[in-house]
């Protein structure tokens, strides 16, 4: 064969290997970038920064397609280039034979010579593939900074269920406003950060809602039942008014209507000198459990102004219950489930004798008094007599079928059974 | 490795058919590609089948074939009443030295060249005592074998039309045809031109242009015809494409029309005709072009056609081209890039 023949096959080998190589990576390329486009697009959308990932992204991609170009890169076999080589140079097949001869084909090299040289083979549409992912990543680039979102959509979820679970409380007037007021505050911190809040900063607020829901009760309960003593005369006034401040209850009165009374708003402390009658104290007494009592039912709201709930209780009219929530679901407002979505609450509970309830085991295998009664005592299997009613299911029951028959079938069953036989 | 023909043998081969196709265009004027076509068979000692309407030479051809060539030539008239003996030959009684005996009598078969005209009107009984003959070159009578005199080529006719009380060739006689070559009608001028110069239709009167041991050197020349790797791959990968049920390679449209595909005997047939025909054309190699030209003759016969294609009028020659218009000759060689 003729030596440029040989020539010619390797350029071709050489030809096609690159453009295997170069085609493979534009294809990989043009898969891998979009793909990365792509990510970048929905990140920036996301407002969440890209610049290191959309270069981490690109070099993936980049490396995607070289590897992908290397694992192309092998050419076809020889003789297949060598089949086209021949085809394409219109040899008729003297080019493969020539190839295959042992003595190289010398004696048609001649022939070989006159034939057409080897056609111009140019690798095409490279760019135009490359092209579409880079211009997209770059547009992507040029996109404006979104500033991020405050907060996940869940997250604002999460804090929007704990208002209305705080807004229920007050309500409620489960919480002292000073402990109220420290839970809106956090709640608003939250709110305003400017990162995400973390769930664990949630879920914790969430639990010291729900501990001083759980303990604000039996303070305020003592409170009241100690400034009902002290009304009484049973017991000082002085603890008794400790106490309501401690619970919070002095804050439900006007500072103004305690200063009256001669009671410090913040420490419930007598601002004048005790009175030495007891008949004085327990009057004093009275006076605070009752202002207690009207700022229980709303008529301090006004000046207080403690949320909105507040004052739609105020009005009589659009207050919720306590322990119940709007619309069913926490903090989602609209028709509630009524009261049973309300609260248990074990606080009310009777002072009976506790020994009434005790319980006493029974001797092994005795009867329950008053319930069971022997009948008779024997040593074989006991005889029953089928029950009618019971169908054949019963114990004793023969399996003849007539017991089937005489089932007695309650009357909302009857239109089932029916319909069942009349399949 | 292999060694080429010699540019010098190549000439010779060629020189010796040319012989024989400018006789037969002598006797049968414008039927170039059956000529071609008959040469090739011959070169590659195949059988043919000719398929064509009455008076259209089919006769005269292979005829002029065994005038052509000096050796013995055989005609059977196949009819519906014609025995299996009647072709091979059989026992006969004879009496020798005062004792009788059965002695073989060879019968028309034992020819180097022999006519079956109209082949489908003998019964399939018949037909099958070709097959042994066809395939082994051998004939066996009362369990005795007999060889038949090389080279052996049968040349077999049929007809188309008059279809009633004939005898479809079985695929497996079929199979054994190198090719089956229509016999297409010839236009006006050629006819004008057969009126002009035959009387009564007699052809000119032609001599022997081959003799036995020239075409015995032709026989050994297209033996030596280097068939190339990437070309017999091509033959292999067409003949697999013609099995719809097997081949991923099949055509969608061909699949409609094909029931059974055609068997590595048609490879074989295939390639032996493309180095019969490389020799005609000068040259010491099988080329792609010779495959795409011999495909249609070489394995049109040898597909079993599905009902859809009767139904559609879609014949044999037409799947082939769809075979082959789907067939990548090189295979996929170069990038789609790369032009």
């Amino acid at each position: 064969m003729a030596a440029n023949h040989r020539g010619d096959l390797e350029r071709l080998t050489r030809t096609v290997r690159r453009a295997r190589f170069w085609g493979a990576c534009a294809d990989a390329f043009f898969v891998a970038g979009l793909l990365a486009a792509l990510i970048a697009l929905v990140l920036r959308l996301q407002g969440i920064a890209v610049r290191p990932l959309f270069f981490i992204v690109l070099s993936l991609a980049a490396l995607a397609a070289l590897v992908w170009g290397l694992w192309a890169w092998r050419a076809p076999p020889p003789r297949n280039l060598a089949a086209w080589l021949d085809r394409a140079g219109g040899h008729r097949g003297l080019l493969l034979a020539s190839l295959a001869a042992s003595d190289g084909g010398a004696a048609w090299a001649d022939h070989l010579k006159h034939r057409t040289p080897m056609p111009r083979l140019r690798t095409r549409r490279l760019l135009a593939r490359a092209l579409p992912p880079l211009v997209l990543l770059a547009l992507i680039a040029f996109l404006p900074d979104r500033a991020p979102a405050p907060r996940g959509r869940l997250v604002a979820s999460a804090l929007l269920d704990l208002a209305g679970e705080l807004d229920a409380a007050a309500v409620a007037g489960e919480l002292d406003p000073a402990t109220e007021e420290k839970l809106r505050e956090r709640l608003a911190e939250l709110g305003e950060r400017d990162g995400r809040p973390a769930w664990t900063e949630i879920d914790a607020l969430a639990q010291r809602l729900a501990v001083e829901r759980e303990t604000s009760a039996p303070r305020r309960a003592a409170a009241h039942e100690a400034l009902s003593s002290a009304a009484a005369g049973e017991s000082p006034l002085r603890d008794a008014l400790r106490q309501a401040a401690d619970a919070g209850l002095l804050a439900k009165v006007s500072p103004a209507q305690l200063r009256q009374l001669g009671v410090d708003p913040a420490t419930g402390a007598m601002l004048t000198p005790r009175p030495a009658a007891a008949q004085a104290q327990a009057r004093l007494a009275q006076a605070v459990a009752d202002a207690v009592r009207a700022g229980d039912t709303g008529q301090g709201a006004g000046e207080r102004g403690s949320g909105r709930e507040g004052g739609k209780k105020a009005d009589g009219r659009q207050g919720l219950r306590p322990g119940e929530r709007r619309g069913g679901i926490p903090g989602k407002g609209g028709v509630t489930r009524g009261r049973g979505d309300a609260r248990l609450g074990f606080l009310n509970d009777t002072k009976g004798d506790p020994g009434r309830f005790k319980a006493t085991r029974l001797p092994d295998h005795a009867p329950a008094p008053g319930v069971s009664r022997r009948v008779d005592l024997r040593t074989e299997a006991p005889e029953t007599k089928p029950n009618p009613d019971r169908g054949s299911g019963g114990a004793g029951a023969a399996a003849t079928g007539k017991a089937t028959g005489r089932r007695v079938i309650r009357p909302r069953h009857r239109d089932v059974v029916k319909r069942y036989h009349a399949r | 490795m292999n060694e080429l023909l010699a540019p010098t043998e190549v000439e010779r081969g060629r020189e010796l058919l040319a012989r024989v196709r400018d006789g037969l265009g002598r006797a049968l004027l414008g039927q170039d590609e059956l000529l071609d076509l008959t040469v090739v068979a011959l070169a590659a000692r195949g059988h043919v089948l000719l398929e064509g309407l009455p008076g259209l030479g089919k006769t005269e051809l292979v005829k002029t074939l065994a005038r052509l060539l000096d050796i013995s030539f055989a005609r059977l008239q196949f009819t519906p009443d014609l025995l299996p003996s009647d072709i091979t030959g059989g026992p006969v009684l004879e009496e020798r030295d005062g004792q009788r005996d059965f002695v073989f009598r060879k019968g028309p078969v034992f020819a180097n060249l022999v006519l079956a005209d109209e082949i489908n009107r003998a019964s399939p009984k018949t037909q099958s005592a070709l097959l042994e003959a066809m395939q082994e070159q051998r004939v066996t009578v009362l369990g005795e074998t007999h060889e038949l005199p090389t080279p052996f080529l049968v040349l077999a006719t049929q007809n188309p039309i008059e279809l009633e009380g004939t005898y479809p060739l079985p695929e497996a006689q079929l199979d054994r045809f190198l090719f089956k070559a229509e016999v297409p009608p010839i236009g006006a001028e050629t006819m004008e031109q057969i009126l002009n110069t035959r009387r009564h239709g007699a052809p000119p009167a032609l001599e022997a242009v081959l003799d036995h041991a020239e075409l015995g050197e032709v026989f050994e020349l297209v033996g030596r015809v280097f068939l190339p790797q990437p070309v017999a791959s091509y033959i292999a990968r067409l003949v697999e494409a013609t099995h719809p049920k097997r081949a991923t390679t099949c055509p969608e449209p061909a699949r409609a029309f094909i029931r059974w595909g055609a068997s590595p005997r048609a490879a074989i047939a295939l390639a032996e005709a493309g180095r019969a025909a490389a020799l005609a054309d000068g040259r010491p190699n099988v080329d792609f072009s010779d495959v795409d030209r011999l495909a249609a003759a070489a394995l049109g016969h040898r597909l079993v056609l599905d009902h859809a294609a009767r139904l559609e009028g879609v014949a044999a020659r037409d799947v082939v081209a769809l075979v082959l218009n789907a067939t990548d000759a090189v295979g996929d060689v170069l990038p789609r890039d790369l032009k």
